[in-house]
Order: structure tokens, then sequence, then C-alpha cells
């Protein structure tokens, strides 16, 4: 089947989620980076939650610092204890 | 620490009460603006802040004043001395930095440094100079032609000083020139010998014995049992001689009375320009003498600036007619008595003095045989009949 595209449109760029860690290892302090990140949920000291393209991704732990970026990427920064995955923004 | 490029461009702090900050943390987040959201203020870009100002609609936030470089021209921009004061301090930098501040010199010489030093500074290498003006090159040609027996030199500039490398050429001890023709050694006056070296010819006297002016101490005609011939006689030849030293002083002289040296004048010396500080005489006038004394600033008895204070002391010398006392007389005879046996010993070790002295009806007379130890010898070329 041929595709058929409007003249002058473009295919938009897909934003494919990714996941860094790095353990920083002073005093138990770790970072994570996600880009792709639509929204956050929720953010306190003891809890970020953050909202991607086909996922949720909470962190949870001590004295959390949130760093956002220009290209809607998030680091999440602190003492993390707990990190969990969910598929689906609900 | 602030980042480099919040405080050229400028920043401000955000403060933000806990119950907006997810509001903030989404916001930024669609704006595409970089923040760190921990616990109390954090820091914005200012041109992050116009776009943020405009959107925030319905979160509380307290925004400081404009920090960095924009907000320190901001806040002062009515003080125009101190912008001034900038500008000044920014060309002085750039103009200073290309002068030669020292000249620091190192290497393998036994040529003194102030002698390199004045060479360098005929060359055009001296503390003041600009340094786009000189040619190293041209320098250090300059310096070996004017010294030959500098084998190698180096000028190079680190900051504002100029590094200048020496090292002599090797083999550069002076022979002993070749004597040509034939001599023998004779007395140059009457003595007793008390020491002979012969490095050549035949010795003719030996110590203790009398010689008068003219004798042949070493003769340069060689015996038949040393091949025969004549050659050029060499040696050294000690004696014993006496000398007398007359010293009259007339009873009418002149004393002359030197006050005080006062600090006259106080000036600094900034790259070779003289900055007066002070100067007390207008003119020195006659009777007036002047010393002029330079000195150079070192830091920590290493570094030499290009600074000198420059003191000039003046005294004035008044010369008036006396009558000398007896007691006068004898002092000036001794110190005038002591300057020629000075003279007349230059080179030999003194034995023996004796000083006598009688008034005259225009003065005082000391009178003094010296007897010490000379080398007589001299040469006497034997001319061909």
């Amino acid at each position: 089947m041929t595709k058929v595209m409007k003249r002058g449109a473009s295919e938009r760029p897909k934003i494919i989620p990714t996941l860094e860690a790095e353990l920083i290892g002073r005093g138990g302090v770790s970072s994570f980076s996600v880009s792709g990140v639509v929204c956050i949920g929720e953010l306190s000291e003891e809890a970020v939650l953050l909202i991607c393209h086909g996922g949720r991704l909470r962190v949870t732990g001590e004295r959390l610092d949130l760093v956002v970026f220009e290209n809607r990427s998030a680091e999440i920064r602190g003492k993390i204890s707990g990190v969990t995955l969910t598929y689906g923004k609900k | 620490m602030v980042k480099s490029d919040f405080f050229i461009f400028g920043y401000r702090k955000i403060s933000v009460p806990p119950h907006s900050r997810l509001r903030l943390a989404n916001l930024l987040l669609r704006l595409g603006i970089s923040a760190q959201l921990g616990e109390g203020d954090f820091l914005m870009r200012e041109r992050d802040f116009r776009r943020f100002r405009n959107h925030a609609e319905g979160i509380e936030y307290t925004a400081s004043e404009l920090y960095g470089i924009p907000g320190i021209i901001s806040r002062n921009r009515w003080r125009y001395a101190s912008a001034v004061a900038l500008l000044l301090a920014l060309i002085l930098n750039i103009f200073l930095s290309g002068l030669v501040w020292d000249v620091r010199i190192s290497g393998e010489s036994r040529l003194p440094e102030y002698e390199i030093r004045e060479a360098l500074a005929e060359a055009g290498l001296s503390v003041g100079r600009r340094f786009d003006s000189l040619n190293m090159n041209e320098i250090e040609h300059a310096l070996v032609k004017s010294y030959p027996k500098i084998g190698w030199v180096t000028v190079n500039r680190r900051g504002t000083v100029a590094y200048v490398e020496v090292v002599e050429r090797e083999g550069t001890e002076e022979e002993p020139e070749e004597k040509l023709g034939y001599a023998n050694v004779v007395a140059e006056r009457d003595g007793v010998i008390d020491e002979i070296t012969v490095k050549r010819g035949v010795a003719m006297v030996k110590a203790g014995d009398v010689v008068r002016a003219g004798d042949v101490l070493i003769s340069g005609v060689l015996p038949e049992e040393a091949g025969g011939g004549l050659c050029y006689a060499e040696g050294e030849v000690w004696a014993s001689v006496s000398d007398k030293i007359t010293v009259e002083v007339k009873r009418e002289g002149s004393d002359t009375e030197r006050s005080e040296p006062a600090l006259s004048a106080l000036s600094v010396k900034i790259f070779g320009f003289s900055l007066n500080i002070f100067k007390k005489y207008g003119n020195y006038g006659e009777g007036y003498a002047i010393i002029d004394d330079e000195e150079d600033c070192v830091l920590f008895d290493k570094y030499r600036l290009p600074v000198s204070i420059c003191r000039t002391y003046a005294y004035r010398e008044t010369t008036e007619s006396v009558i000398y006392t007896d007691d006068r007389l004898v002092e000036i005879a001794l110190v005038r008595t002591r300057a020629a046996l000075a003279t007349v010993l230059c080179g030999g070790d003194l034995l023996k003095l004796f000083t006598d002295g009688r008034y005259t009806e225009d003065g005082y007379i000391m009178q003094s045989t010296v007897v010490y130890m000379a080398e007589v010898g001299r040469d006497a070329p034997i001319l061909a009949e």
C-alpha cells in the first residue's frame, strides 16, 4: 500500500524514552537520568514520579533533587532507595 | 558555585514555596528551561527568566535582583569613575605586559654581569623597552660580536622577563706571549738578593749577594755544557731594597670642612621614566658637592623590579686658610708619609721603617727610610754587534 503524505508534511520524530543510572559512590548518592519526560507527577524529597511516553518511573529515597533539562530530560539525584517502573501513563 | 555562563549573561535567584514546586517543575519542563529544583532557592538564567515570567501565572515565586556581569553593570551604570577606572586598568595591563620588566642573566661565563647588561643595553635590550620592538636575533649577534669570548648566547621572553643565557667559548685562556730575541735579566736598583728563581738562562748571583743597578742577575748566554748560544733569560729575583721618603708640611695651610650630606631630591624611576617626588634646591650654587644614588627595587632579594629610587644628597665644602699647630703638622705629615709608603711598597713586602721628623721655620719635615723586599729584575736585550 502506498503511503500518501500531504505536500510539505514531514514525519514527526519519535521520542524514545531512555534511562541512565549512575552510582556516584559518595555516601550512597546516585543519580538517574531519564529522557522523554512528558510531565512530573510527584515531587518531594522522598519521592519523585516521572511520566514518560509508555510508562511511569517512581523513585523513592532521601534528600532527592530534581534537575530538568531543555531537551525534556530529567535527572534525579540523591540517596535513592527504590525505583519502580510501571507500563502505561496511568 | 555559579556556572560561568550564568555569571557572564546574568542570572536570578528564584524562591518557590513547597506547594508550588510541582507546578513549577512541569512548567520548566514544558518551556525547556534547565533548573535544579532542590530544597530552597534555585538559579535561573536571565534569558530563561524572561520566558518563565510570561508563563508563570498562578505560580507563587520570588525573584531576586539581577546578578552576574549584567547586574553589576546595571547597578553601577551611573558610576562613571568606576567604568573609567576599569577601562584604564585594562589599558595599563595590556600596555605594561608588553614591556621588559627585568633582564635575568645566567650561564657559564666569567664576564661580569654588569658588562653583559651594558652590552645588552647597547644592543637595545634593557628594562622599559617594548618586546615587539626588539629583534632577539640581532641582539644575540651583537652580543657575540662585542665579546669574542662568548661562544653562544640566547635571549628568550617569558611573560615580561627577558632571560639571557650566555656560554663562554672553550679554550679562551690567553697563552703567554713567546718572547723573541735574546736578553739578560739585570738589576733595576741596588739591593741585597733574597731569592732567585731561574726559568731560562744562567743565574749569576745567589741569595745574600749585594748587587748594584745594572748588574746581570740571570744571563742569557748559555754555557757550552748546555749547548751554548744565546737565549731570552727569564726568572724572578727578589731583593731587599731601601728608599727614602721625605714629606714637608708648611705651617700655613688650608682646611676643608664638609657639612653633613642632606637629602635634597628624591625621584622614582619606572621603566626608565623619572617621576620627581620632591626637590629642595633649585640650583646648586658654588661650594656644593652632589652625590647621586640610585637603588634598584628587588623582591624577595631575588627578583629585580623595573622600579628604582634615586636620591640626591648635597653637602657643602668650605675651605679656609689656617695656621697649623705643631700636633696638626705631625698629623698631616704622617698621613702624607703613609700615602707615599703605599706607593713605594706597591707589590713589595715591608721589612723595616725608620721615621724621623723635625720642625723648621716654615713648618715640619718628616723623613722615613723604608727597607722592603721587591722584585728587582728587568729584561735587558742582548744586542748583536
